[in-house]
């Protein structure tokens, strides 16, 4: 409770996190309240913006604003889920690697150090193009399982730096067990940091999914940010001049990483004193 | 001296080395031999004091003893059980046995646990008390450390450097233990909280009948409270003897040097050993008898030749070519 009391005394904190929610709890509402189909066609291709279609029309005449609105949804759900998967599968391997030292720290260090250089964007492009049918889940399942080899390394060096802490030498001493420890003495000590890395690794993962989206390997049947950037790219709508295709998307991106940036910036400044003015 | 019977503690030629490992496959090039042959026994109801400068293998003994560190070599003997040689899941059982108190205060105890739980982690991690019990034990065993029982639901934080030292006696000796490891353990704290944390820990032995190892590397803190000290000097054991005749009769030439550095009235600066240098790194220890690029009296053959551990006088053991062996001694 107090810890969320100092977060919330940081300006960017509350700033990032309510510019976020509102996008992610106002695409949410509108995409279950209203009818609109995102995918009907209204009008004709890239017609500009107008009273009634605020964001003008794509190639195909849809309503750019709801599909941009039904775009923001799928991508921040993606983007967190991928988010949560990464930081779990690097919470664990970092984790276990810190604490436990020994070979076992030398196989999974190996391991995620090789999984860190080879460019995991590249991996992504593989993977996609491998699949047969990009569901919305899979090319989650895909960034989450690309991105974690970050999280685990900064986690590793966390967690050994944590466990020579005397208290875990008392731990220990009492009788406890290494996962009795793990989840006790050193997983609530770096609480903190892991929400931290959740939070950018689901800005990254937002990214990810606009950059593979963005090459047509996003997933199918769905809009997303990514997906209408890509429609704009195939149908010339930078050279027609038919802004409105793709400045929504790409300005929807930008917002939404900057929020989750200035939230992870806030909160590096609280918990970290010497970054505090 | 009181009459002690049964070792509960026997170490014997234990050796603990830390490997140096370097390059890309991690190849072992050396060792800190930070513990290196030493021999000690503490009796029921004993204290031993050990001494020596930072550096010296002091906390690696003690980290060995409790298997936080795995000994190289030699044999630990508690209650005529070799340590050394149990598994994992026996050590578990004998750990409650053997406890520790740390230096630190402020790093020893788990700041997001209650005093309480604290207090009864061991006790419940080896199902002594059923978790009904756990407050009235913690209240047992604050009150026993003389702190009021409104510390049970605080956290470590909220509490004084003497007042959590305290709180780490009180979980040492919540196990019953026999043999209590103070590492440092006051030497964190205020000239006068010391005096405060010994008497109680002098109390404690009394009444639960106790064995310390009391480590530190203040000479005139162990003297209040050790019956017997060792000295200790770069992984060796340099003297050994009870307490009162290594502060009046001290014979190792280190031994000397400590002891003049204890700040008493009356006594002139001049009259001070002062020792030249620095604790040698214990990865490339002296050749011969450790001590002698320091020693005041060294000869050619402290550089060549080892000194072993030898009975001086009675009780009194000296690792010093140049001490002669009274003749009267048995």
């Amino acid at each position: 409770m107090k810890t969320l009391r100092i977060l919330f005394s940081s300006g960017k904190v509350v700033f990032g996190l309510s510019v976020f929610l509102f996008l992610f709890i106002g695409s949410i509402t509108f995409t279950a309240l209203s009818s609109k189909d995102p995918t009907e066609m209204v009008g004709n291709l890239y017609d500009s913006p107008s009273k009634e279609y605020p964001l003008g029309t794509d190639n195909f005449g849809r309503d750019v604003l709801v599909e941009l609105i039904h775009g923001i949804k799928t991508s921040v759900i993606v983007g967190l889920s991928a988010g949560i998967l990464a930081t779990l599968i690097g919470t664990i391997i970092g984790t276990i690697a810190g604490f436990t030292g020994k070979w076992v720290d030398n196989v999974l260090n190996s391991l995620t150090n090789l999984f860190l250089v080879i460019p995991s964007f590249v991996i992504l492009v593989l993977l996609a193009v491998s699949l047969q049918k990009r569901s919305l889940f899979l090319v989650t399942m895909v960034i989450g399982i690309t991105s974690w080899p970050w999280t685990a390394r900064a986690v590793r060096a966390q967690a050994s730096s944590l466990k020579t802490r005397e208290h875990i030498s008392m731990a220990k001493l009492n009788g406890k067990g290494n996962l009795n420890i793990m989840f006790t003495e050193v997983l609530p000590y770096m609480l903190s940091y892991i929400f931290m890395v959740f939070v950018i690794q689901s800005a990254g993962g937002i990214l990810n999914e606009a950059g593979l989206s963005m090459l047509g390997l996003g997933p199918e049947n769905t809009i997303s940010l990514g997906v209408m950037l890509s429609w704009a790219l195939n149908f010339e709508a930078v050279r027609t001049g038919a802004w409105w295709a793709f400045f929504p998307a790409v300005f929807s991106i930008a917002v939404i990483t900057f929020s989750l940036y200035l939230v992870n910036i806030g909160m590096d400044e609280v918990f970290n004193p010497r970054l505090r003015k | 001296m009181e009459n002690f019977n049964k070792p509960i503690l026997d170490i014997n030629n234990l050796k603990t080395y830390f490997p140096i490992r370097r390059g890309i496959l991690s190849r072992t090039v050396g060792y800190i031999r930070a513990v290196d042959g030493v021999n000690l026994e503490i009796h029921q109801g004993e204290t031993l004091g050990l001494v020596g400068e930072s550096g010296c293998g002091k906390t690696t003994l003690a980290r060995t003893i409790v298997r936080l560190d795995q000994a190289k070599s030699g044999s630990i003997l508690f209650e005529g059980n070799d340590i050394l040689t149990k598994d994992e899941k026996n050590i578990r059982l004998l750990r409650n046995k053997i406890q520790i108190i740390f230096q630190d205060p402020f790093s020893s105890l788990n700041p997001r646990m209650t005093v309480m739980d604290i207090l009864t982690e061991g006790l419940i991690e080896h199902r002594v008390i059923h978790l009904r019990q756990k407050k009235e034990e913690a209240l047992q065993l604050l009150n026993n450390v003389a702190m009021d029982a409104d510390a049970l639901h605080r956290y470590p934080h909220e509490f004084s450097g003497g007042q959590r030292q305290r709180i780490s006696i009180a979980r040492a000796i919540s196990t019953k233990p026999g043999l209590v490891i103070c590492d440092e353990a006051v030497s964190a704290l205020d000239v006068s909280i010391q005096a405060q944390v010994i008497n109680l820990l002098i109390e404690l032995r009394n009444e639960h009948k106790l064995s310390y190892l009391f480590i530190s590397h203040d000479l005139s803190i162990v003297s209040n409270i050790a019956d017997r000290t060792a000295v200790m000097y770069l992984g060796k054991i340099v003297e050994y003897a009870d307490t009162s005749t290594i502060i009046n009769k001290p014979l190792h030439p280190y031994t000397k040097a400590l002891i003049s550095a204890i700040p008493r009235a009356g006594i002139l600066k001049e009259k001070r050993t002062i020792l030249k240098g620095d604790v040698p790194s214990p990865s490339n220890p002296p050749s011969g008898c450790r001590f002698h690029p320091r020693c005041p009296i060294a000869e050619k053959r402290c550089s060549e030749e080892e000194p072993q551990l030898e009975e001086k006088n009675k009780n009194h053991f000296v690792a010093c070519h140049l001490i002669p062996t009274s003749k009267n001694s048995y």
